[in-house]
């Protein structure tokens, strides 16, 4: 039995953890940071316990002084949100440690897809596509010609060492080949040390899908359905999800959500967690990675299934069952979630701080919030910039779509700048009400506003 | 080879001021240069922070831990200077020492033997000398 869950995070993940909690009938210790005394994330848990200053560092990622919070709680159980130490084996390790049950997948499962190559070898050992590529660095030019030619252009000449979408060259033909190899040795030596490099298939315009699994430790596990997260900023944020991906065919929806499965439990994975993919234009699927976690954009997930993630997450951390089996999984309507930013459109999206003097929320039918501000609470400069999701469900995509616009018109935020204008903006092309667009969209969108 | 000259970082720098950016981080060839920014200025104090006389302050836990009372505990009367050991919080099987930063009488204890402290908590006050 889980008696008191301390949620070892800030902010709107918190707020929505503590809620649960509440709704469960289970006690709930919120942490904060000195900077975040006034958040609401502090005043809706039953208790709470400060665990440092201001930044990240001294607060929420202080290791000690949140295993000290929870064990001076009394708390038997830990959900970490998202972020922080919600993907790191050694706090789970440490929680069991002390006693504390993690609400999350087991240690072995974190660590198996912790890094790309071994998440990478999982999904192939699973027999789930992955984006074809040469096994490991590539010696010469020669046998790079060979390995493009196997796996067919564009291909993308990538560091091995690399990382964050650097040192990455686009091979579009043959001839091109020579001249781009040279550069991207010369590039990988001189900004990651070495001259190594590897060679994969350059997807070409992708989407960005990704499919929610919930697994029980008795070794069941369901898939529930896809989220479409490709319109994202130039640093590959994510800004706008969507359940469903309306033009995904339901056979390849089958496949993938089975691929991701298969995935999840070849590593021994229980609790949620999440199977990301780039999908071309042909349908074709490939495996990027999986976030151990509950991600940000779970709500749409939500929406469509009628089901409460974070209320399944105890339950199976609780050693239950799942109570639903695959077949018992029905997706009805569409839904679309907008993180709502404290950033300066009109200032290259720089970060925006303090006192939030006027603050009016969108409501009505269909329209969800999620957010630990409110008016009269001061937005600090040490943490991420998110101060709100926006959640919208319509029956279909195109009446989310105006439901989402709307809404988007009736939220005033006064005393610091957001990305509300921004946002109207983007969902008022056309492209976004007829869902046309992949992961290059954003970067478009803000080169012709440009002109 | 390319590499970060102080005019790349002077440009960068100014331009994220004038921004607002928290952050800055500029990398060319093998050169990396990161920056954060201060939200304020650096060299201004924060208010309240000067020690006055007779004024009573308090003695905060530098940690969350349970409390255990120094060698020479905290006890209503007892004039402490800067740098004492004043108490000792046990987190995770290690004792750490908390030492004053200030001088003067205490006043008040505000905890007991092994009680729980979250960070900033107020151990004990004292009416500074």
């Amino acid at each position: 039995m889980i008696n008191k869950v301390l949620i070892a995070n800030r902010g709107e993940i918190a707020c929505r953890v503590i809620r649960a909690c509440r709704e469960l009938g289970i006690p709930s210790v919120a942490i904060y940071s000195e900077a975040d005394r006034e958040s609401l994330h502090v005043k809706i848990a039953d208790e709470s316990v400060c665990v440092g200053a201001g930044t990240n560092g001294e607060s929420y990622l202080n290791l000690a002084n949140v295993l000290m919070a929870c064990q001076i709680s009394g708390a038997d159980a830990v959900h970490p949100g998202y972020g922080y130490f919600s993907e790191r084996a050694n706090f789970a390790v440490a929680l069991n440690s002390l006693g504390i049950k993690f609400i999350g997948p087991p240690t072995e499962a974190i660590e198996a897809m912790g890094d790309k190559a071994s998440a990478k070898k999982a999904a192939i050992a699973a027999g789930c596509p992955v984006v074809p590529g040469s096994d490991g660095s590539v010696p010469n030019e020669t046998e790079a010609l060979t390995v493009a030619e196997q796996i067919g252009y564009p291909v993308l000449l990538k560091a091995v060492a690399g990382g964050g979408g650097r040192g990455i060259r686009r091979v579009d033909a043959p001839e091109e080949l020579a001249g781009l190899w040279k550069t991207a040795e010369a590039e990988a030596q001189a900004s990651f040390g070495s001259g190594e490099i590897l060679i994969e298939k350059c997807v070409v315009n992708p989407r960005h899908v990704e499919i929610q699994v919930i697994g029980d430790s008795h070794g069941n596990m369901v898939y529930l359905g896809e989220r479409e997260c490709s319109i994202q900023n130039l640093r590959h944020q994510k800004i706008l999800e969507e359940a469903p991906y309306e033009k995904l065919p339901d056979d390849v929806r089958r496949k993938m959500g089975e691929a991701a499965v298969r995935v999840a439990l070849s590593v021994g994975y229980h609790n949620a967690g999440t199977v990301e993919f780039l999908v071309d234009s042909n349908n074709d699927f490939y495996f990027l990675e999986m976030n151990t976690r509950l991600q940000v954009e779970h709500p749409v997930t939500e929406e469509i299934t009628g089901i409460d993630l974070v209320h399944l997450m105890l339950a199976v951390a609780n050693g239950e069952k799942l109570p639903i089996t695959q077949n018992e999984v029905l997706i009805q309507g569409h839904s679309i979630e907008a993180r709502i930013t404290a950033q300066d459109p009109d200032k290259d999206f720089a970060p925006a701080t303090g006192l939030i003097t006027g603050w009016r929320t969108p409501g009505g039918r269909g329209v969800r919030m999620e957010t630990h501000c409110y008016a009269g609470f001061t937005v600090s400069p040490f943490y991420d910039p998110m101060i709100a999701k926006l959640i919208v469900k319509g029956r279909t995509r195109a009446e989310a779509v105006r439901k989402l616009k709307t809404a988007l018109h009736e939220f005033e935020v006064e005393g610091l700048k957001t990305n509300i204008p921004f946002l109207r903006r983007l969902i008022a092309t056309e492209e976004y009400a007829n869902g046309d667009f992949d992961t290059g969209f954003v970067p478009h969108f803000l080169d012709e506003e440009a002109h | 080879m390319a590499s970060l000259n102080l005019d790349h970082v002077r440009h960068a720098l100014s331009a994220a001021r004038q921004k607002g950016f928290a952050e800055v981080e500029l990398a060319l060839g093998d050169d990396q240069f990161v920056a954060r920014l201060a939200p304020t200025p650096p060299g201004v104090a924060k208010s309240g922070e000067s020690v006055i006389a007779d004024e009573i302050k308090p003695i905060t836990a530098t940690l969350v831990g349970y409390y255990r009372s120094a060698p020479k505990p905290l006890e209503v009367g007892s004039i402490i200077k800067s740098g004492d050991l004043v108490a000792v919080l046990t987190a995770l099987g290690i004792q750490n020492e908390v030492f004053s930063k200030l001088a003067g009488e205490v006043v008040e204890v505000c905890v007991h033997e092994g009680q729980a402290v979250e960070f900033g908590q107020v151990l004990a006050k004292v009416k500074v000398i």
